[in-house]
């Protein structure tokens, strides 16, 4: 088997698998666009109780993560191996960055009585349309959070076979399709951020 | 590659072009308008890192198509579902 | 002899291994066990229904039981069955390929999917699940049974099936021996290829759904709950989005079995080779546009409703297309009359009438009555126990001397299709008429003046399961004492059936030398 079909191979499959986790974020989506249709008032308000800085903040490291991994395939394809996998650990950090925003506005929120589920009835909670979108807002990142976690695994263990030259400026293969899914994660939190934290009417 | 990968300049100029359209639907939020631009601009970040990180510029048709169709069949999803709310 | 049976020799190197047929027959032997309990299943709700009062099962349990009878066939039998079991058996011979695209995510999937079951299997054991296979909130979230982990169960099966897809478009679009183009792919490879574009797409939906219902039930989102603000009709919009097109990924590949029977049997090629080809991605493709034809009376939009209901009947023209090409290639050809053609025979006449009945109940002025009738059940029987199963008997017996090298006895072999196609009719015929005179589905009592229509409804079924409890028989016998068979007792062109039957651990000791044009799956003598 030849290396171009070989590469053919799994790169088709990493696309697959992308295609398949945007088809699980779907329904959310979906679910997003038709409550918010029922009850445009009660999300529009419930966008303004979400904490504008670190939604800003955590989009603002996710490109950055993504640009990262993109030069440090770049680099790789021109033998820089080394200042690589310094970007690959930049990556890295970002992603704990994001989850570490994510778990403190999670925690403030829990504070302020916004708990999905049973919370939502002995919290300060209004309206039925804002108990959705806290519903959703909660899952949907929930989601993509644990997707950023497979993220990290898997930059990690890209990021550790370049250092154990497993992975080289010749045969790079299994970096780029990792890049390829971070960039996914990222996509995804391209619509998050408005969802939940721009779009107040 | 079918076409030779993003330069490094190309790279750049994405990330900055990212930063840029974040910043703007980020003003248009804190002025209190542009729902459906916020969206708007969203598709073309996304769109951007498509092209360029993910090297759907330059990659295999079958990436291409793969990629299109899955982003068809999230948006037929929820128009099927909006044509049932939207309508009732 | 070697052969993949015998070599590598040992328990071990069957349960690690990374041949695509031992798996691919590790599947086809679980998948025959879930078929039994999804039949036995319904066997006793049939036996149950004899009497208007049901003094067989309360009402909970027949609830349970027909929920289970679904889950179990649905995803432990039919999503599975033919691209799985016969799909990996096939596919890598149809197409000179030494194995498919990832063998050990092959392997994986078979065993995720053993998990899931297992899983699945809990749920039943703890009790069972009670709101039918459809998991419809807000019910779903409230009932006091083992809703999260029957959820669980077929969540997990559906990775096993988004794992199987993805194996096979990758080994489709770069396994092809040399030479070998699209356009020269046999008619089944082209099925499972659509099938597991739709594996793909529209499983992980169904993983969404089956996740937010766990997540409510669990913890009470209220999501779905109008209590919460919720609308339990966009449920239905997700789980319908993956469920009407997992009816595609059950009837696609049995469509690919009977082209493959209807060309071996008639020593002819397919007529309208590209037609076929267009209808199968066509069905594949028009049948993600039709899922709110299952919510025509939930309480969607008028709008919705037309548009889906219009949507609907395309998909029809599809499958058209596909019964007159099939047959079109049998008319006026001189065709050996074994069991595979009996099923195939079968297969069209019932299939037909079910696709009929689907036509019938995609228009909504005439589903607002059928809705939730037996009507609606006759119609889904029609295709996927008329159409599906019969399509996998077809396979079994078709494929049988390929993988065994022997045959069974076409005595008894003749007389079981016989029992299946008359028992299936006998059962599923009269739930046409009853669910026309009003018959809803999944009670457990009736008015009496239904009674002869379950009656013989019941009749059939028990002459059905005697029909498949024959099959199973005789053909467990065949695997032992069949006569051999030859390497190609058909007298097929296909690919598959051009290495020894069974065929050898590595498929091809080299790669083959096919000339995929002038000596195709499909290059029988021109008749004069």
């Amino acid at each position: 088997m030849n290396a171009y079909l070989e590469e053919r191979r799994y790169r088709i499959a990493v696309w697959i698998v992308i295609a398949s986790e945007a088809l699980l974020f779907a329904g959310l989506f979906a679910l997003y666009a038709n409550y918010r249709t029922e009850y445009p008032h009660a999300f529009g308000e419930g966008v303004q109780e979400d904490i504008q800085w670190m939604g800003g903040a955590n989009t603002f490291i996710l490109l950055t993560s993504s640009f990262m991994i993109a030069y440090a395939i770049h680099l790789m394809r021109h033998g820089r191996a080394a200042i690589a996998s310094w970007l690959l650990i930049g990556v890295i950090v970002c992603g704990g960055a994001f989850l570490v925003l994510k778990l403190a506005e999670w925690g403030q929120h829990a504070h302020e009585g916004i708990v999905p589920g049973i919370g939502y009835y002995t919290g300060t909670f209004h309206g039925r349309g804002t108990v959705l979108f806290f519903t959703l807002y909660y899952l949907m990142t929930g989601l993509h959070a644990l997707h950023v976690i497979a993220g990290m695994f898997l930059v990690t263990w890209v990021f550790l076979r370049v250092r154990a030259r497993t992975i080289t400026p010749e045969r790079h293969m299994a970096l780029e399709l990792v890049a390829l899914y971070w960039h996914f994660v990222d996509v995804v939190w391209v619509f998050l951020w408005p969802m939940f934290y721009l779009m107040r009417v | 590659m079918s076409k030779s990968p993003p330069s490094a300049l190309v790279l750049v100029l994405t990330f900055v072009a990212l930063v840029v359209l974040a910043a703007a639907s980020w003003l248009l939020s804190v002025a209190g308008t542009g729902t459906g631009v916020a969206l708007a601009i969203a598709a073309a970040k996304a769109l951007l890192i498509g092209l360029f990180f993910m090297e759907l510029v330059c990659g295999h048709a079958t990436d291409r198509t793969v990629a299109a169709v899955a982003v068809l069949f999230v948006v037929l999803l929820t128009v099927g579902m909006l044509a049932d709310v939207a309508y009732r | 002899m070697s052969n993949f049976w015998n070599e590598p020799r040992g328990l071990k190197s069957w349960l690690l291994t990374r041949d695509h047929k031992r798996i691919g027959v590790m599947y086809l032997f679980t998948v025959i066990v879930f078929l039994m309990l999804g039949g036995a299943f319904a066997l006793i709700l049939r036996l149950s229904l004899v009497e208007p009062n049901n003094a067989l099962v309360s009402a909970h349990t027949y609830d349970r039981l027909f929920t289970h009878h679904g889950i179990t066939m649905v995803w432990l039998f039919m999503i599975p069955s033919i691209p799985s079991a016969f799909g990996n058996i096939l596919i890598p011979l149809m197409i000179g390929a030494r194995d498919v695209a990832f063998p050990r995510i092959n392997l994986a999937s078979y065993y995720i999917f053993v998990i899931g079951a297992i899983t699945v299997l809990v749920a039943l054991v703890a009790g069972g699940v009670d709101t039918g296979w459809t998991f419809y909130t807000p019910y779903s979230a409230a009932s006091a049974t083992a809703v999260t982990c029957a959820a669980l169960g077929v969540f997990i099966t559906g990775i096993s099936s988004i794992l199987t897809g993805l194996n096979f478009i990758a080994t489709v679009h770069t396994m092809r021996v040399s030479g070998m183009r699209w356009r020269d792919l046999p008619l089944f490879v082209w099925t499972i290829y659509a099938t597991s574009i739709i594996l793909v797409l529209a499983t992980p939906v169904l993983g969404l759904a089956l996740l937010l219902v766990g997540a409510d039930h669990a913890w009470a989102l209220g999501i779905f709950d109008p209590a919460s603000g919720g609308d339990p009709v966009l449920f239905e919009h997700i789980f319908w989005f993956y469920s009407h097109p997992a009816v595609y990924i059950m009837i696609l590949p049995g469509m690919g079995v009977i082209s493959e029977v209807v060309s071996t049997m008639s020593h002819r090629k397919p007529a309208w080779y590209g037609a076929i080809v267009f209808a199968t991605i066509g069905i594949a493709l028009v049948g993600f546009l039709t899922w709110g034809h299952h919510m025509f009376v939930a309480g969607i939009s008028t709008f919705d409703a037309g548009l889906f209901g219009i949507l609907s009947m395309m998909v029809a023209i599809f499958s058209a297309i596909k019964v007159f090409a099939w047959t079109s290639t049998m008319y006026g050809g001189r065709i050996t009359i074994s069991t595979p053609i009996l099923y195939v025979f079968t297969f069209i006449f019932l299939f037909v009438f079910g696709g009929m009945s689907g036509v019938a109940v995609a228009t909504t002025s005439l589903d607002v009555h059928w809705h939730d009738t037996y009507f609606v059940v006759a119609h889904f029987h029609f295709i996927m126990v008329g159409g599906t199963l019969t399509a996998f008997l077809a396979a079994l017996h078709y494929w049988f001397p390929k993988l065994t090298g022997k045959m069974y006895s076409e005595v008894w072999a003749k007389l079981a299709c016989a029992a299946v196609a008359l028992g299936f009719i006998l059962t599923f015929t009269p739930q046409f008429l009853l669910g026309n005179a009003g018959m809803p589905r999944r009670y457990a009592t009736y008015p009496p003046q239904y009674q002869w229509l379950h009656v013989l409804s019941t009749a059939g079924a028990c002459l059905l399961a005697l029909g498949m409890l024959t099959v199973l028989l005789y053909l467990i016998v065949a695997v032992f004492a069949g006569t051999p068979a030859g390497d190609n007792p058909w007298g097929s062109k296909s690919f598959e059936w051009r290495s020894p039957s069974p065929p050898p651990h590595e498929n091809f000791p080299a790669p083959p030398v096919w000339n995929t044009r002038t000596d195709g799956p499909y290059a029988y003598e021109e008749e004069t």
